[in-house]
């Protein structure tokens, strides 16, 4: 009888299961001849299925250090290989894979008891963004200041590229900023409070800055990021000024150069 | 006697992030005459890596080398994927755009890996037409690197150089040939590896790899962990006097060593290049047979 044949398109489905899902079909098992010493088809495949993990988990630990920070390697580790055992990447860049970690730790019933572990995962898969946006030119203070009141109130600030705003849950910010230490001195730090952070992440040049911001301050860069008119954010201040923080933004502007550009009328 | 200067050879490496301080602070000390950059690495960033990259490339010539254009995929090419290398060439106009003969993965999943894939008349088809969707988006031609392999299949029809033979001759590609992997998967299957590298017409090669592989005890593993090994030195040898002037590098990795001796490792390509020139010369002077003999092992 005719062997049946036993398409590219069918192969490749079965390998890719193999490697992704341990399911080893015997027509692909069969068709496989080892390399060198290796004892079969499914030693075979083993090469890349420990390849796949091998190159995830790397990837993993290189966006999230400060989760395998907190976690330790054992830990960290078994995070990375559930996480790839229900996630498959899907971009062709391995830096990008991993954007529903903090989602997935959020939702894990052993990370329940340091539910700020998924800020952490926030706070890294953001620092990765803004690593790899675009640097602007600051646009000087004097610049800003010299155009008066009327028509900066006409104009929209154009931010650079690399402004990330963060709302987290928890009070990570500190341990976070440990996880390149050898040693945290303040044990303190590993038990952050439940409370709402906002969080200004930014880059000059190549430099990764990260402060502390107000709610109102977040507020209103969130308004004049998303491209309002100065004028229009002015008025909303002024109607609600619990709400937003006008003059402390524009304090902020004046110390990071985080603007780069003032669009007038 | 007439000995290739350091003008007619082009030793390159790879750009590795390891080495940017390096290169941004000692760049007066560099020594090769071209980088290799994984295109992945440089397609959605604008950060750090891509302005290394155009720094680089203000000096150096570069070539673009990817490892996700999954050019055995049976669905065909990712557009997005094609258009995002293509804004990369065009801001970086390379020197050589480079991906391998393998598949990564099956819509909408990437392995991460140079997977292997059987060698028919059907993949041909497949990697033929992939070729040409690359070479029509990118509009220029690409060329396609023969992979390390840790297993072979019953079904396949032609040997891996016929192959990619077939494919470049068909598809107006050419090779990146790298001689590690001939090497590594040779050992691998079971075949002579000069037997592979000798069915290799240097005219159809546009660049060489060399890299370190390890030895696994089952099987040899393409790792680019270490130093070249001798045998593919002698390999590199013997294919590069058919061709002098096709660029060269060497990959590191994993246990990326420091910038010069990456380097240096390029550079004992520069000195058995010169030094098989010498041979050749005596050969025909009459005067170094033994020599030969050991080179062409």
């Amino acid at each position: 009888m005719a062997q049946e044949h036993y398409s590219l398109q069918n192969f490749q489905a079965d390998f890719t299961q193999a490697i992704v899902a341990a399911d080893e079909e015997p027509r692909l098992l069969k068709e496989i001849i080892p390399a060198g010493k290796l004892a079969d088809g499914s030693a075979a495949l083993a090469v890349h299925r420990d390849g796949y993990y091998a190159r995830l988990t790397e990837a993993l630990g290189e966006t999230f250090e400060g989760c395998w920070y907190l976690l330790g390697d054992e830990d960290f580790f078994t995070l990375c290989r559930e996480y790839i055992d229900t996630h498959r990447s899907t971009c062709y860049s391995l830096s990008d894979y991993g954007e529903e970690m903090p989602s997935f730790i959020a939702s894990h019933p052993n990370y329940q008891d340091t539910p700020y572990l998924k800020d952490l995962a926030r706070l890294d898969l953001a620092f990765m963004e803004t690593f790899h946006a675009a640097p602007h030119i600051p646009l000087s203070i004097n610049a800003i200041t010299q155009l008066g009141i009327e028509q900066l109130e006409k104009s929209k600030i154009v931010f650079g590229p690399a402004i990330n705003l963060l709302v987290l849950d928890y009070s990570v910010l500190t341990l976070w900023q440990s996880r390149t230490l050898e040693q945290v001195t303040n044990s303190n730090l590993l038990s952050p409070v439940e409370q709402a952070t906002h969080l200004m992440m930014y880059k000059i040049e190549q430099q990764t800055y990260i402060q502390p911001i107000s709610k109102e301050q977040s507020s209103t860069l969130s308004l004049l990021i998303l491209g309002q008119e100065v004028g229009a954010v002015v008025k909303l201040a002024e109607d609600n000024s619990n709400d937003y923080d006008l003059a402390g933004v524009f304090q902020i502007i004046g110390t990071t150069g985080i603007v780069t550009k003032i669009e007038t009328k | 006697m007439i000995l290739p200067t350091n003008d007619r050879l082009f030793p390159g490496v790879g750009l590795r992030p390891t080495h940017y301080p390096f290169l941004e602070d000692e760049s007066s000390q560099i020594r090769v005459k071209w980088f290799e950059a994984i295109s992945e690495n440089y397609m959605d960033s604008e950060g750090r890596p891509f302005q290394m990259l155009s720094k680089i490339r203000r000096d150096f010539p570069v070539a673009l080398h990817g490892v996700s254009m999954n050019l055995a995929s049976t669905d065909g090419l990712n557009p997005h994927y094609l258009k995002r290398l293509k804004l990369l060439v065009d801001r970086i106009s390379p020197m050589i755009v480079s991906d391998h003969l393998c598949w990564t993965g099956i819509n909408p999943s990437n392995i991460h890996d140079l997977l292997p894939f059987p060698l028919t008349k059907e993949s041909l088809d497949v990697v033929l037409k992939n070729v040409d969707q690359a070479q029509t988006a990118l509009q220029r031609q690409i060329l396609i690197e023969n992979p390390s392999t840790y297993m072979s299949f019953k079904q396949s029809e032609y040997s891996e150089w016929d192959f990619l033979l077939e494919i470049v001759r068909r598809s107006g590609a050419r090779l990146l040939l790298d001689i590690n992997n001939i090497y590594v998967s040779a050992k691998n299957v079971g075949i002579d590896p000069w037997r592979y590298l000798q069915a290799i017409p240097s005219d159809l090669v546009g660049q060489v790899h060399l890299a370190g592989h390890s030895n696994q005890g089952e099987f040899l593993f393409d790792t680019h962990s270490t130093h070249v090994h001798s045998e593919v030195w002698k390999m590199f040898a013997q294919f590069m006097q058919q061709n002098q002037e096709i660029p060269f590098m060497v990959e590191w990795d994993e246990d990326i060593p420091e910038f010069k001796i990456v380097e240096d490792e390029v550079f004992k390509g520069v000195e058995i290049i010169q030094q098989a020139t010498e041979i050749k010369q005596e050969v025909a002077d009459g005067t170094g047979a033994l020599l030969t003999t050991e080179l062409s092992s």
